[in-house]
């Protein structure tokens, strides 16, 4: 079974799109193929997720969007980090690190 | 919570581009499905398929779309926005219901909202100075909150012991009002010489008082102009610091003029300010002023502290009890007395007896008022509900298509939220000239309250506007949106509030009718004497004058200065036009002591007023004519009639007075039935005023004269007819007062009337249409739709009626020269009443009119 954007940790969907975009511009539908890709098919993240975070991502100030052309010849909405967002993303690397590590060691513990 | 500004700019340009913002994301959005749906084509599905696979892996578009937009706007606000333009859409459909109710409305909150704003101007609201929440009237008092504080102001000592000792106070003052001059002299108040600064009052012209300059010792003869007087009275020259101005006769050098906003801090504007210790040169032989130089502990003067920053008044209250206490006396004093701050506003300055005393009665008028607001709110509630009942298949059909109730009801809201808001405006305007208006019409002289429309009074309003909302729009909502309309409250019991409302508002129409012809009468009643021809002179002499002679020889300058300027009917008299004094006398052999209204005049005073003596003879002039009388036609029937008042003796004073003659009746200040009036001799010791009969403009020139000849004394002058006026005044208020709120009610009673009709009409659509099937006529269904309210509006004049005679009753005493129950009062009010209910059937009458019986017949 995939798993759905609302099972991931709460913020946890913000950091990826962030990460996702850190590496060159994006569109919407390339964010959601970069994360199923890469998480060897397990991150399936919809639109009915996907959107709202780009607008919060926007109203943020993190991120900004601007038209271009895709694949297919039609009209798609980039989004590039912005300085802002960079630095957004480093903390919430960080953050989300030491949470893991915590969890690895609550876990672990016998 | 408060939103960083950077992202409360992307907001509200999100906002502001809203329609591209959505055409982008839809875009987005499609380009994302077609995407997808093509890598699904790539993974070998068929474009049909893969379209289908798409839609069904990303879910729901149109929610993801409004879960995106939410994130900027929260979807309510969006909602709202959309309910309140249609709701605006809805009101201009139909724009007579909306001006009905709003001005229903406006005038229920409107009362509401004036009644605040009184009561803000002179409890809540201080003075137009620097910061006055920080200021605060002193008292000492056995108690606060409580029924009887006794409370009492300041010795000099207290205040200059605390004063110079107090922590939480920056500084203490006088604050001693003096009672505005009728006369039209100057009036000052009596302040420490830090008033000024204190305040934080600028100064237009000139400097404040000075430190030493209120030394009880050495007064000085300085005195600060108001704004006001500097303009209408030196016409606001220049050089007027250093000018010389009189105050009872004495002198007194301008040092500064206060600046225009500031009217002093009492409820009537104020003249002048003077420092405390120049009252002793105003009044030298006051005991009290002698007093104030003497005895430091001497009982009391009104003062203001200003609270050091950030210090409330019950810690400043704490601090000054403590330390007044310490005060070393010579007297004892109760060492439970307390000390009790209260705002310093109109009503907090007279003491905290006062401050819960104007409560009280704010709070009586507000029940009254209260009612006022219901009687709005319920008849636009009968309003909406009519119509309701028009808006029934929009209503439904909304419903129906997948509204919630809900939604729905939040929609009516909405319309009733406008309703209220666009009432509001009207009732601001209402609350800021009704308050000034009501207290011109019972008070003289220049008010210094401030009404304009503030903080307070616009969130009392928005607060009553918000809980007629849910007065008169809950419930219409709520019935309209039920599964299925029944019939509403009930007929009968609108039948009854209707007549009710009937009532009322006749009783209040006939009231105001009766005040107005009283007004008339009062004005037309002769008042015996030749009133616009006759103008009255006074002067004030010198506080310094006890000598008689001074007193003397006015009785003949003034008539001599009349002459000068070319006057030629003019006659001393005591007392001021239809004021009269008393006298007690005793007939010969009989001990009863009877207790008449009487005047003193100078000879020739009838003649010139215009009283003839109609038996017997005016007075001899010189000292013979000191013990001579003169009785009016009403006193003479008292005395057993004209022939035989005429030589009989009055024991006035144990001194044998002679009645020598009758003359006509002139009315009092009362303007009622002609009182019995003694006319006694001007006493040569007693400071005379003149009655000048000349329609030329004498009495300017006469007080011209005495100003430039005579610059010792002060010169008032006054129309005689400025006195009737006055007399009128009252009357004159309770019918302003009566009428408005007869006005408001009649306007309301329409308003239900309205109401109820056009409600009847829609409920019985079906009925009248079967009847203009069967055969009615148009005069038929006029008579149909006017016999629905003609039961309750007949008893409503019945009892109105009734009601009435009962209220007459009550203010009779109050009335001049009219009968409470007159049939032209009646009848007009009943007129009026009837009119009013006949044009609020116009339109319910026309809507019936038109009723199509097919379209009606088929619709259900």
């Amino acid at each position: 079974m995939p798993n759905r954007a609302a099972d991931l940790l709460p913020g946890t969907l913000d950091l990826l799109v962030l990460e996702a975009i850190a590496r060159g511009r994006k569109h919407g539908y390339g964010i959601a193929e970069h994360l199923r890709h890469t998480s060897d098919d397990v991150l399936h993240v919809g639109e009915s997720s996907l959107y709202p975070a780009l607008q919060r991502l926007l109203l943020e100030g993190w991120v900004k969007a601007e038209w271009g052309v895709s694949e297919n010849n039609r009209r798609a909405r980039y989004y590039t980090l912005t300085a802002a967002g960079r630095r957004q993303l480093a903390t919430e690397r960080q953050d989300f690190t030491h949470m893991v590590a915590a969890i690895q060691r609550v876990l672990a513990h016998d | 919570m408060i939103d960083d500004p950077l992202r409360l700019w992307r907001r509200v340009r999100h906002l502001l581009s809203r329609r591209r913002h959505d055409a982008e994301l839809a875009e987005e959005m499609a380009t994302h499905h077609a995407l997808r749906q093509r890598d699904f084509e790539r993974d070998g599905l068929t474009p049909d398929a893969a379209r289908h696979a798409a839609s069904r892996v990303l879910g729901n578009q149109t929610l993801a779309a409004e879960d995106a937009r939410a994130v900027w706007w929260a979807t309510w606000a969006e909602s709202a926005w959309q309910d309140v333009r249609y709701g605006l859409r809805v009101l201009r459909r139909a724009p007579a219901f909306m001006l009905v109710a709003v001005f229903g409305l406006a005038g229920g909150i409107g009362v509401c909202a004036a009644l605040f704003s009184g009561f803000n101007a002179l409890a809540l609201r201080g003075f137009d100075v620097f910061e006055p929440d920080r200021l605060a009237s002193v008292f000492t008092a056995d108690c606060v909150d409580c029924e009887q504080p006794n409370s009492t102001g300041w010795s000099m000592a207290e205040i200059a012991y605390v004063g110079a000792r107090a922590r939480t106070i920056s500084g203490l003052m006088i604050d001693d009002q003096a009672r505005p001059d009728e006369s039209g002299a100057l009036s000052a108040a009596m302040v420490s010489a830090n008033y000024f600064t204190l305040l934080g009052v600028p100064m237009v012209r000139g400097r404040p008082f000075a430190a030493g300059e209120d030394d009880l010792q050495s007064p000085t003869a300085v005195i600060v102009l108001s704004d006001r007087v500097w303009r209408e009275r030196h016409g606001a020259r220049d050089d007027i610091v250093g000018q010389s101005v009189r105050l009872r006769g004495v002198p007194f050098t301008v040092i500064g003029v206060a600046a225009a906003a500031f009217r002093g801090t009492s409820a009537l504007a104020t003249d002048a300010w003077i420092p405390v210790a120049a009252r002793r040169l105003v009044t030298p032989n006051d005991p009290w002023v002698k007093g104030l130089a003497t005895d430091p502990q001497q009982c009391c003067m009104q003062v203001v502290a200003r609270l050091a920053d950030g210090v409330s008044r019950q810690a400043a209250a704490t601090e000054l009890t403590a330390l007044r206490a310490q005060v070393p006396r010579t007297r004892p004093d109760s060492s439970r007395r307390i000390v009790a701050l209260t705002p310093f506003t109109v009503v907090g300055s007279k003491g905290p007896a006062s401050v819960r005393r104007m409560a009280s009665t704010f709070g009586m008028i507000g029940a009254g008022v209260g009612i006022l607001l219901l009687l709005a709110c319920a008849n636009v509630a009968n309003l909406l509900l009519a119509r309701a009942s028009v808006r029934q298949r929009e209503i439904r059909l909304r419903l129906a298509l997948g509204a919630s109730r809900a939604r729905v009801v939040r929609q009516l809201l909405t319309e009733g939220v406008l309703l209220a808001g666009l009432a509001s405006l009207g009732a601001l305007v209402i609350a800021r000239l009704l308050p000034p208006l009501v207290l011109r019409v019972v008070t003289t002289g220049t008010l210094a309250l401030d009404f304009s429309v503030d903080h307070r009074v616009l969130l009392a309003t928005i607060a009553v506007a918000s809980f007629s909302v849910m007065l008169f729009a809950l419930a219409p909502a709520l019935q309209a949106t039920r599964p299925l309309i029944d019939r509403g409250p009930r007929t009968a019991l609108r039948g009854v509030f209707l007549s009710a409302q009937v009532a009322f508002s006749l009783v209040l129409l006939v009231t105001a009718g009766l005040f107005v012809r009283s007004v008339q009468a009062g004005r037309t009643i002769a008042p015996g004497v030749a009133v616009s021809a006759l103008d009255e002179v006074a002067v004030t002499l010198p506080a310094t004058v006890t000598d008689s002679v001074e007193v003397r020889r006015w009785h003949t300058r003034l008539p001599e200065l009349a002459r000068d300027v070319g006057i030629r009917r003019s006659a001393l008299a005591g007392d001021a036009p239809l004021r009269f004094g008393a006298t007690r006398y005793r007939r010969v052999g009989d001990p009863a002591i009877h207790e008449v209204p009487s005047t003193a005049v100078g000879v020739g005073y009838f003649d010139v007023v215009g009283q003839r003596v109609t038996r017997g003879r005016d007075r001899a002039e010189g000292t013979g004519g000191l013990r001579e009388l003169l009785v009016n036609d009403s006193l003479a029937a008292e005395l057993g009639g004209a022939e035989r008042a005429i030589g009989q003796t009055l024991v006035i004073d144990s001194v044998s007075h002679t009645i020598v003659g009758v003359v006509t009746n002139a009315r009092d200040a009362t303007l009622r039935n002609a009182v019995p009036v003694l006319y006694r001799t001007l006493s040569p010791l007693s400071v005379p005023r003149l009655v000048i009969r000349d329609d030329q403009g004498g009495a300017t020139r006469l007080q011209r004269a005495i100003r430039a000849a005579e610059s010792q004394v002060d010169v008032a002058q006054r129309a005689y007819q400025w006195y009737l006026d006055d007399a009128l005044r009252e009357s004159q208020g309770a019918a302003t007062m009566a009428g408005l709120l007869g006005g408001m009610s009649l306007l309301l009673a329409a308003l239900g009337m309205f109401g109820v009709v056009a409600y009847w009409v829609q409920q019985r659509r079906r009925e009248i249409g079967i009847r203009v099937a069967l055969g009615a006529t148009r005069r038929h269904v006029t008579a149909l739709v006017l016999g629905s309210t003609s039961r309750a509006v007949v008893s409503g004049v019945v009892v109105g009626t009734a009601g009435a005679i009962a209220a007459g009753r009550v203010v009779r005493g109050a009335l001049f020269g009219v009968e409470p129950v007159t049939a032209p009062t009646f009848l007009l009010a009943i007129g009026v009443l009837m009119t009013a209910a006949a044009l609020a059937t116009v339109y319910p009458c026309w809507l019936a009119l038109r009723i199509d019986p097919a379209e009606s017949l088929r619709a259900d």
